[in-house]
């Protein structure tokens, strides 16, 4: 199996890749394509819910995505879907809705933020049911407040921002955020010995600030370990060699890089080359082959994440056979899980909808967040406010010869 | 002591990358007064050329990097043939000439950075390691130095030489020279300015090339956006040095490559830009034409 497209910059909760986004020359317009439903034979993954829904389903359901499938966050746009279309085969095929199928329309923003306002503008005055929006913080800001005003119900996944789950009662988040298993590096750690760290992470991305600055200074001090040194860098800067220096100088047992893009690998070469051989601990950003520039000298590494192909849940096995053979020669990331869970709560609240309308709907999806199920990503439970936000035990995954290995369960 | 020496020498290999970068920049903008934005873009060019080569054919540095040059510029020249000279020839005001100049190079900019984007599906890519398999030796026990480093610097400083050489003594050099001085008198004395204007773009694409191959080499990979940043710092390093300037590049480029090392050691790199552009900006307000004025006559 050939690793999959690699390297992610990272969740977005990105004033920076908005940013960027914003500076892109793109054409104005949005282009859209419509997924069909047809069905395919891939294996099911979780089972679905029981229905508890009353509601008489049309014979097809319209949801959208206002994603991105292009610009600064097309290319996790472009994997969400993925898992989200395995998903939606499946689910047509085992006629998980009866006779209905749910036919998925897909609107690219772009990453542009006035894109995704004028798309989702189009979906609420459509007769959309639901819609799975955008994957930036800025665009999903601007979005929300749109659907909520239409009651159309909006599932937030990858977007990191945590304010948007307060501005509707329309909204779900069906991703985790790392914040919720980025905790689980502390006990390896601590296996390993570990008595000092060193963190850097990007100046201008909000998510990896809170990170870098607040989470994990918080996680090391209760753990005892110290913190030796804090830096920030900016996302575009390439300039990672004396940065290294500085660090491997500072010897400490272990180094935290809260960074995205180029700079994950970029940082591993310099500090393995400047004869660093501590510990070596990141974030999501390092999944999907992200580390391979590295070659030999991202062995090792370790970062938390929610999905790796290797994860035990039987769901997680099925939903990486499943894509194996939908997606034949490429290994799932867990973008692509995210997009399938996705679609498996979507499909278990429209199930669970006392009417098919979207104000039945948010009621099915209450009923979801209020039972859970075991997804891709293993199990998924709901809490916070109103059930909105979403949680998953997670996995700490090891980066040796170029896969990914399980190195500890959440 | 170690840790200071790491720092210099990390601050030389930067500094050579700046320097490879920014003397293309400086030539044109010094001699055929072209503002290239699309230098940048080059930058990214010239590695995913030599990633392109590398994955179809299994060929050492030595044949990927001058493939990469080549190819780098001559698809500079194509920006001369395509866009610059036909600007040059068409718009008579001078300020209005470069300022078109500027924005059409955005325009080359954002397509080679957009095609390699969607080649690369906009992801990190690396040139395998099969080209070119970097060596760290260890002086003393924690000084470390690759031999990358002092690739770069040897090229960097043998390139800015020749370079200069190449301009102040050679033929095709005087010749720019004239062009640089008065375009239409000198093709009256027979230099061909579209010639020479291509020669020049041909050179500083491939500078711009070998800077963004090694460059690619020395970290672990690099994606699509990786030349915009180098091109802030490239501008930086062009008028701080003085425009038109090779030994002004130069030595801008490991000014510029110093303070920042300098910054990120004292543990507050994301003051980097800051500092490094706030000390640039002082050293314009004394001196605005650059710590090394170009031998140029202002042409009226």
């Amino acid at each position: 199996m050939k690793p999959r497209s690699n390297p992610l910059r990272g969740r977005l909760a990105v004033g920076v890749l908005a940013g960027a986004a914003a500076l892109t020359l793109a054409a104005c317009s949005s282009s859209s394509s419509s997924s069909s439903s047809s069905s395919s034979s891939a294996a099911g993954a979780s089972s679905a819910t029981s229905a508890g829904g009353t509601a008489k389903l049309p014979a097809t359901i319209p949801v959208a995505y206002v994603g991105d499938q292009t610009g600064a966050a097309g290319y996790v746009g472009v994997q969400l879907l993925e898992g989200m279309k395995l998903r939606l085969d499946e689910l047509n095929a085992s006629h998980f809705l009866g006779n209905s199928t749910i036919q998925l329309t897909v609107k690219d923003t772009q990453s542009n933020q006035q894109n995704a306002i004028s798309l989702m503008n189009q979906v609420a005055s459509s007769n959309a049911l639901a819609v799975i929006g955008p994957l930036l913080s800025n665009e999903g800001l601007a979005t929300e407040p749109i659907a909520a005003k239409a009651g159309l119900p909006y599932l937030e996944a990858v977007n990191e921002d945590t304010q948007i789950l307060t501005m509707g009662n329309n909204i779900y988040r069906t991703t985790v955020s790392q914040l919720l298993y980025n905790p689980l590096t502390i006990p390896y750690l601590q296996k390993n010995n570990v008595t000092s760290v060193a963190m850097v992470y990007d100046s201008d991305n909000p998510t990896l600030v809170q990170v870098g600055t607040q989470q994990y200074p918080s996680l090391l001090k209760k753990a005892n370990m110290k913190l030796v040194s804090s830096d920030g860098i900016p996302i575009a800067d390439t300039n990672v060699a004396s940065l290294a220096s500085k660090i491997a100088g500072e010897n400490p047992g272990a180094v935290g890089l809260m960074v995205i893009g180029p700079q994950n690998p970029d940082l591993i070469t310099a500090l393995r080359n400047d004869g660093y051989k501590g510990i070596i601990f990141g974030e999501t950003a390092m999944q999907a082959g992200a580390l391979k520039p590295a070659g030999a000298l991202a062995n090792g590494v370790v970062y938390p994440m929610d999905y790796t192909p290797d994860l035990t849940y039987p769901t997680s096995q099925a939903f990486t056979k499943a894509f194996e053979a939908a997606y034949p020669g490429s290994t799932p990331n867990a973008y692509d899980a995210e997009g399938y869970d996705t679609m498996t709560f979507l499909a278990n609240a429209i199930k669970d909808a006392p009417a098919a309308t979207r104000a039945g709907l948010l009621k099915g999806m209450a009923a979801v967040a209020a039972k859970g199920f075991t997804g891709a990503v293993g199990p998924l439970k709901w809490f916070g406010p109103g059930n909105k936000n979403v949680t998953t035990p997670g996995v700490l995954v090891k980066w040796e010869n170029g896969k990914e290995t399980i190195a500890a369960l959440g | 002591m170690d840790q200071t020496a790491n720092q210099i020498i990390d601050a030389l290999a930067l500094g050579s990358v700046y320097a490879l970068f920014a003397l293309g920049l400086s030539l044109v903008w010094g001699i055929l007064d072209v503002l290239n934005l699309a230098q940048g873009a080059l930058f990214l060019l010239g590695p995913f050329t030599a990633y392109e080569v590398a994955r179809a054919l299994p060929m050492p540095l030595v044949a990927v990097l001058p493939i990469a040059m080549v190819v780098t510029g001559l698809v500079s020249v194509a920006l001369e043939v395509g866009i610059f000279r036909y600007v040059r020839r068409s718009v008579d005001d001078r300020k209005r000439r470069e300022l078109t100049m500027l924005i059409t190079s955005i325009g080359a900019a954002a397509i080679i950075t957009q095609v390699v984007a969607n080649k690369t599906g906009d992801t990190i890519f690396y040139i395998p390691r099969k080209v070119f398999q970097p060596v760290t030796y260890t002086i003393g026990s924690k000084v470390h130095v690759t031999n990358l480093d002092v690739i770069l610097l040897v090229l960097a400083l043998a390139l800015g030489v020749a370079l200069a050489q190449w301009v102040r003594r050679s033929r095709h050099g005087r010749a720019l020279r004239a062009v640089a001085f008065d375009v239409r008198t000198s093709g009256l004395f027979g230099v061909s300015a579209d010639r020479l204007a291509a020669l020049t773009l041909f050179v500083s694409g491939a500078l711009a090339a070998a800077a963004g191959v090694l460059f690619s080499l020395s970290v672990g990979g690099i994606d699509s956006s990786v030349g915009d940043g180098y091109l802030l710092t490239a501008f930086a390093v062009v008028i701080l040095g003085g425009v038109g300037s090779i030994a002004g590049t130069v030595i801008g480029a490991f000014l510029v490559a110093g303070a920042e090392t300098a910054v990120i050691a004292a543990g507050v790199g994301q003051w980097q830009n800051a500092v490094v552009f706030g000390v640039i900006l002082l050293v314009l307000a004394l001196r605005p034409e650059g710590l090394f004025r170009a031998q140029r006559t202002q042409r009226v």
